[in-house]
C-alpha cells in the first residue's frame, strides 16, 4: 500500500515517478550534488562570517566541520533511501520470485513493493503471470496424461486387490512402492509396513537379499525365483517368489523386485503337529501292546498259572490296558483339535450358494425357496452347493415331501460335554438372535424325515471330475462336518449341515476394505550420491501438544501427532496420532489452546509405550518439526523410560525459514503457512496432527525452495543452519 | 431291577467284555452282530437299552437308532451309541437322531457303567 502523502510533497514529487528510471537516477545524483555544494558553500559562508582576522584558521575548521556533518547526515539519508527504496524492495521481490518459481506459489506481485525502481515490479509482475499461464497450460496437458495413465494403473491395481496373497513391488534399496491389503494381513502385526518403508524392516533380510542377489547375477528381464522367508522374529513363515522389477522410464540404476508372498505358518504348523502326532502314536501304543503281548504269552505259561504269578500278570494286563487306551484317547483328542486336513476353502456368501442350488434345481423342474442370513461361510463353496442340490433332489423323490426350503443362519456352536449326554442337551440351538459361531444350512419340508441309511449312501457319490473321486463324504470330513435328518416339528423334518462361519463374520468390526497402496515414483532410482537429495528423504513431520513449555520443569507430552512424507509427496493415508497419558494433571491454560482435557488422556498410553510405538513409526526416517528443539527435548527426556533414542536426523522448519527468508522475518507456523500459501483450516489448528499436516506443507514446500538455492543434502542443510540455530536457541521465535 | 439289554456290536471281543459288565451288574444280555439281526432282535422283543455299535455289517448304528426313534412302540428305549469315531460331529450326529449317550472307543468300563446307570435310573423314574 502506498502512503498518504501530503499535498505539498505531491506538488513537488508527484509527477516524479513519471520520469525514466535512469532519468530519476541522474537527477537523484545531480540533487545530491548539488545538495553537497550547497552544504559546503553555507558551511564556507558561515565560517566567514565568524572568521576573527586574529585567528583565521578557525573559521575554517568550523567550516570544515559543518561541511563534514552536513555531507556524513547527507550521506546517511542516502543510505537510507537507498536501504528502504532499493535494497529491501529487491530483496522482497527476489524471495516473490524465487516463491514462485521454486514453491509453486502463484500469487501477483504487488507493484508498490518497488514502486521507486520503476518498471521491475511490473516487469517482474509480468514474468510471474507468463510463468503461471504456462504452468496453467502444461499441468493442464499433464492432468490429461496423468488421468491415462491413472486409469490404466487403477486398473492393474484393481487386479490386485484381490489377490489371494500379499505383494510388495519393492524399489532396489528394499523401499516399498506398492502393497495390497493381503500383505497387511500377513506382516501388519509385525511391523511398520507402509510405503517408502523398507521392507527389511519386517521381514528377515537374508533370505530376501540372497534370492535378490541370484536374480541379478542371471541377468535375466524376467527372471524369477521362490524363497522362503519370515518375519524378522521369525514367528510366521512365507512362502514368496520374487522377480525383477525394471521401470520402464528408469533405463540406468538396479532392479527393484515385485515379491509375492503366501502365509505358511499355519500350514508348516500343521504339518509338524501332524508329524509329531503320528511320532507319538508309535512311541505311545507300540510300547503298551509289545507289554499285553509279552504278559498275556506269560499267562499262557505254566508259570503263570500259579496263583501269585496270574494275579500279578492279570494286574499287569488291566495296567497296560488301561495305558493303552488313554494313550489312544489322548490321541484322537489331539487328533480332533488339529481340526480337518487340507482342503481349498474360500470365502463364500451363504446367500450366493444357496442361489446357486436354487437355480440348479430350477432346471431340474424342482421347486425351492431360499432364505440365507447375512453370512459369508469358509468353504469350498462350489462342493458345498453340489452337496446341497444332491440332497436336495433326494428329497424331492421322496413321496409325501412338499414345501422344500433351504435356511442358513448362524448359531452358537454347542458345547463339548464329558460324555453321557442326556438327549436333547446339546443340540445346538442358539441361545437367541442371530448371533453365533457357526452357521446351520437347513434344508427343511414338511413330510417325513429323511432315512439316515439314504442320506448316508448318497453320500458314497463322487464329488466331480475336477476332485478326482472325491466323494461328498470326504468332502464333508475335510470340512470338519456331518450331516443328520432332524425333526423339526410336528409333521415338519430337516437336514442339518453345520458349517465354519469365515472368521471377519464372527467379529463386530468388519475387516478395512480391500486395497492397494502404492506410490511408483518411489521406483524411480535414486541417483547414487554420497548423500541422497532432501526431497528423497523419507520424512516423518511430528508435532507435540504438551502440559506446558518447560520440559525440564516437569511438563509433558499429551499428544503426538506425525505425517510421513515419501519422495517429496505427502502420504494421506500414514499418520500417526495418539493421545499420552502425561501421568500428571493438565493444566486448565494448556487444555484451552490444545483440547486436551485430562479425562481424554485417561487410559491412553503412558510415555514409555507411546514412545516406543512412536519411535517405531520413525524407524528410518528424518524428523521435521516446527521449532524442533522444543519437541526434541520431551522426546529425549524419555528415552531411558522408552528404552530407545530419538537419534535420527532433525530438519526444523523454523530454521528452513530463517535460511529462506532472513532472521528478521516471521517464523511462527502462521506466517510460514500464510508466506507460502498453505491452508490451514483454523479447527486443525493447536491438534499435534493438525499442526504437524501444516509443518508438512510448509516444509515440502521450503526442500523445493533450499534444493533450489543449492541446499540439497542434509549436510548442505547442518552447515547453514548451524549459522541460525545459535539465534533460535535465543528464543526468538514465536515458535511451538 | 434285572434289565434287558442289547448290544449291537460285530466285534466278539467287545461284545464278550460288554456281556461281561451288563451280566455282572444283573441285567440280561443279548447280542446282535449286525444291522438285520439287530432289527430282528428289537422286533421280536423290545429290549431296555441298546448299547449300539456305529460301524456295523449291512447297515450302520445311526439308521438303527433312527428307526427306534421314529416307532412310536419304542418309545422308553435307551440307547447308547458306541464309536472308534470320537470327534465333535459324531456325537452331534448321534445325539440328533436320538441317541441318549454317546460314548468313545475305547472306553473305561466305569464310564459306560456309569452311563448305562445313569440311564437305567431315569427309565425308572
Amino acid at each position: 500500500m502506498a502512503k498518504p502523502r501530503s499535498p505539498l510533497l505531491g506538488a513537488v514529487f508527484g509527477d516524479v515517478r513519471r520520469l525514466s528510471l535512469r532519468l530519476r537516477v541522474f537527477l537523484f545524483f545531480a540533487l545530491l550534488a548539488a545538495a553537497s555544494v550547497a552544504a559546503i558553500a553555507a558551511a564556507a559562508y558561515y565560517g566567514y562570517r565568524r572568521l576573527d582576522p586574529e585567528a583565521p584558521a578557525s573559521a575554517f575548521v568550523t567550516a570544515a566541520l559543518l561541511g563534514g556533518f552536513a555531507s556524513v547526515g547527507l550521506a546517511t539519508w542516502i543510505w537510507f533511501l537507498f536501504d528502504e527504496h532499493v535494497a529491501k524492495p529487491l530483496v522482497a521481490l527476489a524471495s516473490t520470485l524465487r516463491s514462485f518459481a521454486h514453491a509453486d506459489l502463484r500469487g501477483e506481485i504487488d507493484p508498490q513493493v518497488a514502486r521507486y525502481l520503476g518498471d521491475l515490479a511490473p516487469a517482474a509482475a509480468a514474468v510471474s503471470a507468463e510463468l503461471a499461464r504456462s504452468r496453467e497450460d502444461l499441468d493442464a496437458a499433464l492432468k490429461a496424461e496423468h488421468e491415462r495413465l491413472l486409469a490404466e494403473q487403477e486398473r492393474l491395481v484393481a487386479i490386485l486387490r484381490d489377490a489371494p496373497f500379499g505383494c510388495f513391488l519393492c524399489a532396489d534399496d528394499h523401499r516399498i512402492a506398492l502393497y495390497n491389503q493381503r500383505a497387511i494381513d500377513h506382516l501388519g502385526a509385525y511391523g511398520e509396513v507402509g510405503l517408502g518403508r523398507s521392507l527389511l524392516s519386517v521381514l528377515n533380510p537374508a533370505p530376501i537379499l540372497d534370492a535378490l542377489e541370484r536374480l541379478r547375477r542371471r541377468e535375466a528381464p524376467d527372471a524369477a525365483t521362490d524363497l522362503v522367508c519370515s518375519t524378522l522374529d521369525g514367528s510366521n513363515s512365507f512362502q514368496a517368489r520374487m522377480r525383477l522389477f525394471r521401470n520402464p522410464s528408469d533405463s540406468g540404476g538396479r532392479a527393484g523386485y515385485l515379491l509375492t508372498v503366501r502365509d505358511v505358518t499355519e500350514e508348516l504348523r500343521r504339518l509338524g503337529a501332524r508329524e509329531a502326532l503320528l511320532r507319538d502314536v508309535f512311541d505311545r501304543l507300540q510300547r503298551p501292546a509289545a507289554n499285553l503281548l509279552s504278559t498275556i504269552e506269560a499267562l499262557r505259561t505254566p508259570a503263570g498259572t500259579a496263583p501269585e504269578a496270574r494275579a500279578r500278570l492279570q494286574s499287569a494286563v488291566v495296567d497296560e490296558t488301561r495305558a493303552l487306551t488313554e494313550a489312544v484317547s489322548d490321541l484322537r483328542e489331539r487328533y480332533a483339535a488339529e481340526g480337518p486336513g487340507w482342503w481349498p476353502m474360500a470365502d463364500a456368501p451363504a446367500g450366493d450358494i444357496l442361489a446357486s442350488v436354487a437355480a440348479r434345481m430350477t432346471v431340474s423342474g424342482i421347486k425351492v425357496d431360499v432364505d440365507a442370513a447375512p453370512l459369508t461361510l469358509r468353504c469350498d463353496g462350489y462342493a458345498i452347493a453340489r452337496l446341497l442340490g444332491d440332497l436336495v433332489e433326494a428329497q424331492a423323490s421322496r413321496d409325501g415331501v412338499e414345501g422344500l426350503k433351504i435356511t442358513a443362519r448362524a448359531e452358537r456352536e454347542p458345547k463339548e460335554h464329558a460324555g453321557g449326554e442326556a438327549r436333547g442337551e446339546a443340540r445346538g440351538e442358539a441361545a437367541g438372535g442371530d448371533e453365533g459361531d457357526e452357521a446351520q444350512i437347513d434344508i427343511c419340508w414338511r413330510g417325513p424325515p429323511a432315512p439316515i441309511g439314504e442320506i448316508d449312501r448318497l453320500l458314497d457319490r463322487a464329488l466331480g471330475d475336477a476332485y478326482r473321486g472325491v466323494t461328498l463324504r470326504e468332502c464333508l470330513r475335510r470340512h470338519g462336518t456331518d450331516i443328520w435328518p432332524e425333526t423339526a416339528g410336528p409333521g415338519e423334518a430337516r437336514l442339518r449341515l453345520p458349517l465354519a462361519i469365515a472368521p471377519r463374520q464372527t467379529k463386530a468390526a468388519a475387516g478395512p476394505e480391500r486395497t492397494v497402496f502404492h506410490d511408483l515414483r518411489l521406483l524411480e532410482a535414486t541417483q547414487r550420491r554420497d548423500q541422497p537429495l532432501l526431497s528423497e528423504l523419507n520424512l516423518v513431520i511430528f508435532d507435540t501438544e504438551t502440559t506446558g513449555l518447560e520440559p525440564h520443569r516437569g511438563d509433558e507430552i499429551v499428544q503426538i501427532g506425525a505425517v510421513r512424507a515419501v519422495a517429496g509427496r505427502l502420504l494421506s493415508d500414514d499418520c500417526f496420532d495418539m493421545l499420552v497419558d502425561p501421568e500428571r494433571s493438565i493444566p486448565p491454560t494448556a487444555t484451552a489452546i490444545h483440547g486436551v482435557s485430562n479425562e481424554d488422556v485417561a487410559g491412553a498410553p503412558c510415555i514409555d509405550a507411546a514412545g516406543r510405538r512412536f519411535h517405531q513409526y520413525c524407524r528410518d526416517s528424518v524428523l521435521v518439526a516446527h521449532n524442533a528443539l522444543f519437541d526434541m527435548a520431551f522426546l529425549h527426556r524419555h528415552a531411558d523410560r522408552i528404552g530407545a533414542r530419538f537419534d535420527h536426523p532433525v530438519l526444523d522448519t523454523v530454521l528452513m525459514s530463517a535460511i529462506l527468508f532472513g532472521r528478521s522475518a516471521p517464523h511462527d507456523l502462521d506466517a510460514l503457512s500464510a508466506r507460502l500459501e498453505v491452508g490451514l483450516p483454523e479447527h486443525a489448528r493447536h491438534t499435534a496432527l493438525g499442526d504437524a499436516e501444516a509443518t508438512a506443507a510448509v516444509a515440502l514446500k521450503m526442500i523445493a525452495m533450499l534444493e533450489q538455492r543449492g541446499i540439497a543434502t542434509l549436510d548442505d542443510y547442518e552447515r547453514e543452519a548451524a549459522a541460525h540455530r545459535a539465534f533460535l536457541e535465543r528464543g526468538s521465535t514465536g515458535a511451538a | 431291577m434285572t434289565k434287558d439289554v442289547l448290544v449291537v456290536e460285530d466285534e466278539d471281543s467287545i461284545a464278550y467284555a460288554l456281556q461281561f459288565l451288563i451280566e455282572r451288574e444283573g441285567h440280561s444280555f443279548r447280542r446282535a452282530a449286525d444291522a438285520a439281526s439287530a432289527r430282528s432282535e428289537i422286533a421280536d422283543k423290545a429290549p431296555d437299552l441298546i448299547l449300539l455299535d456305529v460301524m456295523l455289517p449291512g447297515g450302520s448304528g445311526y439308521e438303527i437308532c433312527q428307526e427306534v426313534r421314529l416307532d412310536p412302540a419304542l418309545e422308553g428305549v435307551k440307547i447308547i451309541v458306541l464309536t472308534a469315531s470320537g470327534d465333535a460331529m459324531a456325537r452331534r450326529k448321534s445325539l440328533a437322531l436320538g441317541a441318549d449317550a454317546f460314548i468313545a472307543k475305547p472306553f473305561a468300563n466305569d464310564e459306560l457303567q456309569g452311563a448305562m446307570a445313569r440311564l437305567m435310573a431315569d427309565a425308572a423314574a
